[in-house]
């Protein structure tokens, strides 16, 4: 397994590890001006004039053509705003500008979920406590079992069929992971306090809903059924894009899970490597870059998630040479590939399995 | 999506339910207009140069200004290499000049928003203005007649200019006295303007004095000088914009026994504190509308959390972002990268900032 693949450090090699990486962002900070918010706008444009485009062409349905090409620039630009737009902005990668309009703390996006519950499931849980069992909801997303860190239980037999539903139906997924309705279940959450988190949640899935299943439809006519039926793929290509762009973000092969006694003192240095140790990246061109957020570059997100995400791609030959000079596992392989191990994981962790207790869980 | 319903027609409602605020404001834009769903956009209607190496700039601004008084100011934003920059701005016109806003803009060397307002703006650009604030006006009713000093210590000419204006817009301007202390001659600005306003109105009396000047210097504020050329100041309501010196001088001198005394101090320059030295310092919250005195010694989130203030916050570590608070007036340091922030107006993580003089927090 990956523990092989990286050298244990010592203390002071920790501290120096973690101390080269803050430089390296260090530098990419300084260097962040008028270059990356040019390139936001020209993203923010770009999502902008692609729903329009893609919007208009699906009023020409009758044109079988035109409903093809619209559902799928529709579907492009709700990949962008998601991705390259939403997620990086939300991350704070772009306050420097300080434009409300791309402002981290009230950006909100195209998508089901509210930006305030990810801003706190995303942005504080899941970057501060990256694969952390029970702390991380990201792994899994509550429904899947994917490490054998994990408690087998009856349910994840059939996960193959929860997996694929999740991925269809991603972003609703997403929408309520932040409410955590299994504890309603099981009656660790009052009703009361359900009822409050809910409000926000069914307010903007109502406003989605009406947007691209009645408001836009209706401005449609007779094209009602096509322009319906235009949304609903798009938003399924989108769904199925990030699902898959996240999950091999950390869990593949190699990605590590991590016990909750990993957080007792850990420093700098520490943090960085299990940032390093539960990411994965993606290989591709500049467009599958941009159409993953840069997501891609999932490492250089983790240890950078300010940074703004056009920059992964030249951190991450500095990153590279970090790892190598401390013997580092730098996780990275072709989509094919990394998603193959995901759907190796989906597959082979329903059924019972055992961790390798050959090597500690984090060899420091 | 939280939109604003009131005062909103109805198909500005409805576009922006489909497109949403940001998108409303983003396609008014494109189509190069000024209008926003709430933000206040100004256009570029002239540039008049003024020979005092400053510039008036006229502005239009969109329906969502609601007006000012002559004597206030505007925050006015603009984007230099990549960054928004945020100024306050005396507006120098009166209020009846309808949506015409006038600014005056020294071109000071070391400005990055005087600079490119000098530079970059033209007629037809667009630039994004706050809504007027400031308390420093006439006051309306039979006490307008009442007699007035105006002191205007370089800059601080703009929003006495808009004060003068208003009383000269009256049939007789009541009796008014203006002191403009400025370097020397080449300083002074709306020269032609306050002759032929002299000229027009018999109780109004503009002396120019000047600091540094190589043929003579008049020198500063002083009892004498405002005895010799504005006499007892008892009934006078005095108005005085400068530097926070300047204002400072003429509070000491004039405040107790003016009828009125208002006065406006520029922002003064960020303080810089050492780091190594322990300091209290006064934090302003402008939501909250209170105060509280915090270590510099401390991050921000950690001195506003001891003090019982709740604040949003997550990792504590400057990665996510929760604790990040615009940051509307003052300078601070990012403690994990040693570096300064001493723009007005500008997103800070609460969690790896600490201050390094007074501040105000959108809070």
């Amino acid at each position: 397994m990956s523990h092989v693949k990286n050298r244990p450090l010592s203390p002071e090699q920790l501290d120096a590890f973690g101390a080269e990486l803050d430089a390296i962002q260090q530098t990419a900070l300084q260097d962040v001006g008028d270059v990356d918010a040019r390139y936001i706008r020209r993203v923010l444009k770009t999502v902008r004039y692609s729903e329009v485009i893609g919007r208009a062409l699906l009023y020409f349905s009758f044109f079988p053509p035109a409903w093809i090409l619209g559902t799928l620039v529709l579907g492009i630009s709700k990949i962008l705003d998601n991705m390259e737009l939403g997620h990086n902005v939300m991350h704070g990668q772009y306050d420097f500008m300080n434009d409300p309009a791309l402002n981290g703390k009230t950006f909100e996006w195209d998508i089901a979920g509210t930006s305030d519950n990810w801003r706190q499931s995303h942005n504080y849980l899941h970057h501060t406590y990256t694969n952390i069992k029970g702390m991380d909801a990201d792994i899994g997303y509550g429904l899947l079992r994917l490490f054998p860190e994990q408690r087998w239980r009856p349910f994840y037999l059939l996960q193959p069929i929860w997996a694929f539903l999740l991925a269809v139906l991603f972003q609703w997924g997403v929408a309520i992971q932040e409410l955590e309705l299994g504890k309603v279940f099981s009656g660790r959450k009052s009703k009361a306090v359900i009822k409050k988190e809910l409000e926000p949640v069914l307010k903007k899935a109502r406003y989605q809903l009406l947007k691209d299943y009645v408001f836009f439809p209706l401005l449609g006519g007779p094209m009602f059924f096509a322009v319906l039926s235009g949304n609903l793929t798009a938003n399924l290509m989108r769904n199925l894009w990030t699902y898959m762009i996240i999950f091999c973000g950390h869990f593949t092969a190699d990605a590590e899970v991590f016990p909750k006694s990993i957080m007792e003192k850990e420093g700098r240095g520490h943090w960085y490597l299990r940032q390093l140790r539960g990411s994965s990246n993606l290989r591709g061109g500049k467009i599958f870059h941009i159409l993953s957020g840069n997501l891609s570059h999932q490492i250089e997100h983790h240890l950078f998630p300010t940074v703004p995400a056009r920059r992964y791609a030249e951190l991450s030959v500095k990153v590279q040479e970090v790892c190598k000079k401390y013997g580092q596992n730098y996780n990275s392989g072709s989509l094919p590939s990394q998603f193959g191990q995901v759907l190796y994981r989906i597959f082979r962790h329903a059924l019972p399995s055992k961790p390798s207790s050959a090597v500690p869980a984090m060899g420091v | 999506m939280s939109l604003q319903t009131s005062k909103q027609s109805f198909s500005k409602r409805a576009l922006a339910s489909l497109i949403g605020p940001d998108g409303y404001d983003f396609w008014a834009r494109e189509f190069g207009t000024t209008a926003a769903w709430q933000r206040c956009f100004a256009r570029v209607l002239c540039v008049e140069r003024n020979g005092c190496n400053s510039l008036s700039i006229h502005l239009r601004p969109n329906k969502n200004f609601a007006g000012f008084q002559a004597g206030q100011h505007i925050n006015v934003t603009a984007e230099i290499e990549g960054r928004r920059l945020t100024r306050s701005y005396s507006l120098s016109n009166t209020a009846n000049s309808a949506m015409n806003l006038e600014i005056t803009v020294r071109h000071d060397p070391q400005g990055k928003m005087s600079g490119h307002l000098h530079t970059a703006i033209k007629v037809g650009s667009v630039l994004e203005i706050s809504q007027a604030f400031g308390g420093m006006s006439l006051p309306s009713g039979p006490e307008c007649e009442n007699p007035a000093l105006l002191l205007a210590a370089g800059s601080g000419i703009s929003p006495l200019m808009g004060l003068l204006r208003q009383r000269c817009e009256t049939k007789t301007c009541p009796p008014t006295t203006l002191l403009y202390w400025d370097y020397d001659d080449a300083h002074f600005c709306f020269k032609d303007e306050l002759n032929q306003l002299c000229a027009n109105n018999p109780q109004l009396h503009v002396h120019r004095l000047t600091t540094r000047s190589a043929a003579q210097a008049d020198g500063r504020i002083s009892e004498e000088q405002i005895k010799q050329l504005h006499g007892d100041c008892r009934d006078t309501m005095v108005y005085a914009c400068g530097g926070s010196d300047f204002v400072e001088a003429a509070r000491a001198l004039l405040s107790t026994q003016a009828r009125d005394f208002t006065a406006e101090a520029f922002t003064p320059p960020a303080t810089t504190a050492n780091s190594e030295v322990q300091q209290q310092i006064a934090i302003q919250l402008n939501r909250s509308g209170r105060t509280i005195t915090v270590s510099n010694q401390e991050s921000l989130l950690d001195a506003l959390e001891a003090q019982g203030i709740a604040v949003e916050s997550g990792c504590r570590m400057g990665i996510c972002n929760t604790c990040s608070c615009q940051k509307l007036q003052g300078s601070t340091t990012n403690q994990f990268s040693g570096e300064q922030n001493n723009a007005t107006n500008s997103s800070i993580r609460l969690c790896i900032s600490r201050a390094n003089g007074p501040l105000q927090l959108d809070l």
